[in-house]
């Protein structure tokens, strides 16, 4: 299968053959994308529009930015649905360059946010390149994975691979971004998993990660986690500062109910939760929509990633097959985690939610990743709706 | 891809989904159901706490008005100012902190006061004192002028007002610092009056940035009911003009009170006590005097020295002593007022009658005690009626006797002497008397025959008596009249309360013929009005309870209850001074001028009209023409046509001034003095000392200096006892100078 899809790519090499189309996508999967986009830009608004008019002058001010991003990031996905995937595996090696070249830029910019290094300035554009890095890493390890599939067994290959996995961890960890390693080592961890590694490796590596993360926190490596950890167990310890944010979501979020106080009747969204677009926007969503309401979305989430696995174990070929499973597990781990968060059920770790978070950069590379898994949907032989 | 290592790939990837499906949901699902559910309703209710701020309204108090609906006790509007420290910048806090202190203009309010008010870290603090209309509005414009409109605000609430002053205070008490009543009719009414409190829930942000929407609940206060009151403002306010004088003529120690009542119904008119207080500033010590005596006291005990903590309890009584209703709170021995009850009794179980006769020796014995009566020498051979005009001891005793034990005890039960009237004021005392349940002895009849050894309070003697001359019903004593809505409509009419008829309208015919005896002819002589018809009985009695030292003056309470018309009575005036600090102190003589002078004023008033004899007419005063810038001829015959003589001064055809000026009030054939210079230097004239002087010898000595007397009291057999203008003192000829007479009665 594998050789059979690499003749295919040198078939279609020109560009107007990258836009022929090989067969419809999977409806189920764009209507769940689309859905989550639908809903995530109301709840932006609805989540914004009193920190907006308040620190932007108006209440219109994230929601028409979004907005923009999103359409521009939904005609994005609609052509990257229609370009074949295997495309991608032409220029892994540029984007991977690329984009460790932005990882370490950033760590020597000013700082931003706070004491993080985290956001690139372009000029025109401004964004994490943790967040391509993800992207970045699942397509060069479906690449290599399909590629070198018999080299899956070795155990030099295996750590080798590792290593990647590692640098790009490294790289991150050194922005003190926790949650962004964690998330990049774990999506790692499950594509090498579904892409054959051997099970010893697994549970080494698995032993790895958490220790790494514990010694991190013990030894005080990184050292804001721990008091992160502090006003985690008990956030009433500083209720005016360190603790503030998270007691403001937990009173959204409690106050919301089994029903929530209906759509753009959240009280804690005037200035109490601090940032209500970002981060902690489903606390909000909580507020406005109830306990039913979120279930409904997670399950929306569940769904995506649902779909998104049919397509992949459909894919006509093994790097199809990673990268789906890759982007769609990586929206998925995302969700759950930032829901934990803003749940206060593990600590803050600054980890936005797919479809729903301002951040326009992010939204269009998310629609991309989503045109990725149609594409490949295209040749997946599903049964489509 | 090889058969096998796809089906690996299948069976990883599913197990890659199931962890992730299974600890997604249960994890989120746990996180969700441990925020909405376990822990919710505590989130939600923190939540509403900071989002909502919760501002109480304090309803509007209502007002209490006298019977003619004038205001004794109102409410007026007043701002409290607020702040919410919390979410003040901490930047302006200092220069905020010295505009509020110069804003509030309170002593208290230092800006260190207030800064360190701004520096705490809660959502709603009050600084200072209620402010009026007119700082309310500079606080307003400090606010919009430097946008701290979401930290700082004013609330509506109300402060309490007395237009009167001390008008009544002890009958209205006064307000505490939340308005709730605190003595008196404000505390006995205090339900009625307050209302019931409302409230604003606004929504509220931490930043104090402003809300798209304007969420506000507004529960409103619900103003509190009006009382009206039985008390006639006029009346109130003459008696306690009569009482606070006489309380300084008199050295009074031990304070005064007097009762006003309308003995058809039992309804309080006036009732006063002095020295009082000014309901709005309650805790100012009026008895200053004493305080200091009593510091000073204390001080020489403890050889020179107080604590604070010594100092604050005597002021506190003190000022316990200055609300306190003497009226209604305080027992005391009647005296020969009594007598009134003891005759009631007798006549109406006709153990007595008007033909009875008395012989006094000056004294009585009975069982093996000696009572003497006032009159040491006897009174001799006496009818009933003179054994009233002469308050005769063994009189009184002969009766009580003659009456019985049993029977004595039946009418002081049924007068009410033995419980309390009910009046709706707060704090009445019991009354204290011989043995209720047994048989009083012989000689506790005797004693309590002429009002002594038993203690009753004010308003209990004069429900009494009330009964006695209004043809025999005990009405029970009250002070509210109605209630009102705050817009006036009545809700509740309060009707007098028969208790019982005690004696028959005869008995109370007799009774009333006697009293008018006692004030025309006998030792309530100082209580009569010309023209008017009063009754009324003298009281004094020793405090048998106090023991004096030797060489100590023995301790009295002199008392007059008036009562008038005699004929048909209307009201009744009782009046207490306790512990007079002056020579041959007997109510006749220290207190009958007083209620004297209230009937004078009263009866007219309530539209009782004068019946004057001839030697009456003759003394009536008459009411000056106005003659300046008139001829001299014309003046002169104005004024001789008003019965009066008239002097000129100067060779003028006009007349430029004149000495009393026009409409003032001098005694038929006083003189006037015409001056037809207004250049010329007026003359004037050195006042007389009239104290001692008999009415003739006064108006004599008032001719010879050339002035006007205008004559005040009883005039028969009477000596001066008080001058408007002090002796020695020049003034212009023809002034009118107010001399009051009064008879010294030496016999009770």
């Amino acid at each position: 299968m594998a050789e059979k899809s690499g003749k295919k790519v040198k078939n279609k090499t020109s560009f107007r053959s990258l836009f022929k189309k090989s067969g419809k996508f999977d409806l189920t999967f764009f209507f769940l994308v689309t859905g989550l986009t639908v809903i995530g830009l109301i709840m932006l608004f609805s989540a914004s529009a009193p920190y907006a008019a308040s620190h932007r002058g108006s209440s219109y001010y994230f929601i028409l930015r979004q907005l923009g991003f999103a359409i521009f990031g939904f005609v994005l996905m609609m052509i990257v649905s229609r370009i074949d995937y295997h495309i991608w595996q032409k220029f892994v090696w540029v984007i991977v360059f690329i984009t460790i070249i932005m990882l370490v830029v950033v760590l020597f910019t000013k700082a931003q946010k706070g004491q993080f290094h985290r956001w690139l300035n372009l000029g025109f554009v401004q964004f994490q390149p943790s967040e391509i890095g993800k992207f970045a890493l699942i397509l060069l390890l479906s690449f290599l994975i399909s590629k070198n599939q018999k080299r899956m067994t070795d155990i030099k290959y295996e750590l080798f691979l590792f290593t990647i996995i590692g640098v790009f961890c490294g790289l991150v960890l050194a922005e003190n971004h926790l949650s962004a390693t964690i998330l990049i080592f774990t999506i790692g961890f499950v594509l090498m998993f579904v892409g054959g590694m051997s099970l010893k490796l697994v549970g080494g590596m698995a032993a790895l990660g958490v220790s790494g993360v514990i010694v991190a926190i013990v030894t005080g490596l990184i050292s804001y986690a721990s008091d992160r950890i502090k006003y985690w167990q008990n956030p009433w310890l500083d209720t005016k500062n360190k603790g503030f944010q998270t007691i403001q979501s937990l009173l959204a979020i409690g106050s919301g109910g089994l029903m929530g106080r209906g759509i753009g009747q959240s009280n804690q969204k005037y200035l109490w939760l601090p940032e209500p677009q970002n981060d902690f926007i489903f606390a909000v969503v909580c507020e406005e929509l109830g306990f039913i309401g979120a279930a409904l979305i997670i399950v929306g989430f569940g769904l995506l990633v649902w779909r998104g696995f049919v397509i992949a174990l459909k894919a006509p070929d093994k790097f199809g097959m990673l990268l789906s499973i890759g982007l769609v597990f990586q929206i998925g781990l995302q969700a759950v985690l930032n829901i934990l968060v803003v749940t206060n059920t593990i600590p803050n770790t600054g980890i936005s939610l797919p479809f729903f978070s301002y951040g326009g950069t992010s939204l269009v590379m998310l629609l991309v990743q989503m045109g990725i898994v149609l594409n490949i949907s295209r040749s997946s032989k599903i049964e489509k709706v | 891809m090889a058969k096998e290592n796809k089906r690996r790939i299948w069976v990883r990837a599913l197990v890659v989904l199931l962890i992730f499906v299974v600890f997604g949901t249960f994890s989120t699902g746990y996180g969700l159901v441990n925020t909405i559910f376990v822990n919710g309703e505590k989130y939600s209710k923190l939540a509403e706490q900071q989002q909502l701020q919760d501002i109480v309204t304090k309803a509007k108090r209502g007002n209490i008005y006298d019977k003619n609906m004038n205001v004794l006790a109102t409410s007026a509007t007043v701002w409290q100012l607020f702040v919410a420290p919390a979410t003040m910048d901490d930047k302006v806090k200092d220069s905020a902190a010295e505009n509020i202190s110069n804003l509030l203009n309170q002593k208290k309010y230092t800006k260190e006061k207030v800064l360190s008010i701004l520096k705490k870290s809660t959502n709603y603090e009050t600084i200072g004192q209620p402010v009026e209309q007119d700082a309310a509005t500079k606080i307003r414009e400090y606010i919009s002028k430097e946008k701290l409109g979401s930290v700082i605000g004013l609330t509506e609430t109300n402060e309490r007002y007395y237009p009167n002053g001390s008008l009544a205070s002890t009958i209205l008490g006064f307000v505490g610092t939340d308005n709730q009543g605190l003595g008196g009719v404000e505390s006995q009414y205090d339900n009625t009056l307050t209302g019931t409190a409302g409230r604003v829930i606004a929504a509220k942000t931490p930043a104090g940035a402003e809300l798209p929407f304007s969420y506000e609940k507004v529960v409103d206060a619900k103003e509190g009911d009006s009382i009206v009151l039985t008390i006639d403002e006029y009346i109130q306010s003459v008696v306690e003009k009569h009482l606070q004088e006489n309380v300084e003529q008199n050295n009074v120690n031990n304070r005064s009170a007097c009762i006003v009542m309308d003995v058809n119904s039992g309804e309080i008119r006036a009732m006063a006590t002095k020295p009082d207080f000014n309901p709005n500033e309650p805790f100012e010590i009026t008895l200053k005097s004493r305080v200091k005596k009593e510091i000073k006291k204390a001080k020489e005990k403890n050889g020179g020295t107080i604590t604070d903590k010594e100092k604050a309890k005597i002021q506190s009584a003190a000022m316990q002593e200055q609300w306190r209703n003497k009226a209604v709170s305080d027992i005391y021995e009647p005296g020969s007022v009594f007598k009134i009850i003891t005759a009631s009794g007798a006549l109406e179980e006709k153990t007595l009658s008007d033909s009875d006769t008395f012989d006094c020796p000056g004294y009585i014995k009975i069982a093996d005690r000696t009572y003497k009566c006032a009159h040491r020498e006897g009174h001799g051979h006496q009818s009933l009626a003179q054994a009233f005009m002469n308050s005769c001891n063994p009189a009184f005793i002969t009766i009580g006797q003659r009456l019985g034990a049993s029977n004595f005890m039946k009418y002081r039960k049924s007068f009410g002497l033995e419980d309390e009237t009910g009046i709706d004021l707060p704090g009445e005392s019991s009354s204290s008397t011989h043995n209720t349940t047994g048989l009083m002895t012989n000689v506790e009849l005797a004693s309590e025959s002429f009002g002594q050894t038993l203690k009753i309070t004010p308003i209990q003697l004069i429900t009494a008596i009330s009964a006695a001359v209004n043809g025999g019903y005990l009405y029970q004593p009250h002070i509210l009249k109605q209630v009102q809505d705050s817009d006036g409509n009545v809700k509740k009419s309060i009707n007098s309360t028969l208790v019982r008829q005690v004696i028959s309208e005869d008995t109370s015919k007799a009774i009333c013929k006697y009293l008018e005896g006692v004030v025309s002819e006998g030792t309530g002589k100082n209580a009569y009005v010309p023209g008017y018809r009063i009754g009324g009985k003298t009281g004094t009695a020793e405090k048998t309870d106090i023991g004096t030292k030797d060489g100590e003056a023995k301790k009295y309470i002199c008392s007059f209850c008036g009562i008038a018309p005699a004929d048909n009575p209307q009201i009744a005036i009782l009046m207490l001074i306790d512990e007079p600090g002056v020579d041959s102190p007997y109510g006749g003589t220290l207190v009958a001028p007083s209620v004297g002078k209230m009937f004078e004023e009263i009866l007219p008033y309530l539209g009782v009209s004068a019946n004057y004899t001839d030697s009456e007419a003759k003394e009536l005063a008459v009411s000056t023409p106005s003659v300046v810038n008139k001829t001299v001829e014309f003046a002169k015959k104005e004024i001789e046509k008003s019965g009066l003589i008239c002097t000129v001064i100067g060779d003028g055809k006009k007349v430029a001034a004149q000495s009393p000026n026009g409409s003032s009030v001098i005694p038929s054939g006083g003189k006037v003095v015409l001056y037809t210079d207004s250049k010329a230097k007026k003359k004037k004239v050195k006042v007389p000392d009239f104290k001692g002087l008999t009415v003739s010898e006064a108006n004599e000595r008032a001719v010879e200096a050339g002035l006007n007397m205008y004559i005040n009291g009883n005039t028969s057999d009477s000596t001066a006892y008080a001058q408007s203008v002090e002796a020695d003192k020049k003034v212009d000829a023809g002034t009118v100078v107010t001399v009051s007479f009064r008879e010294i009665v030496t016999v009770e």
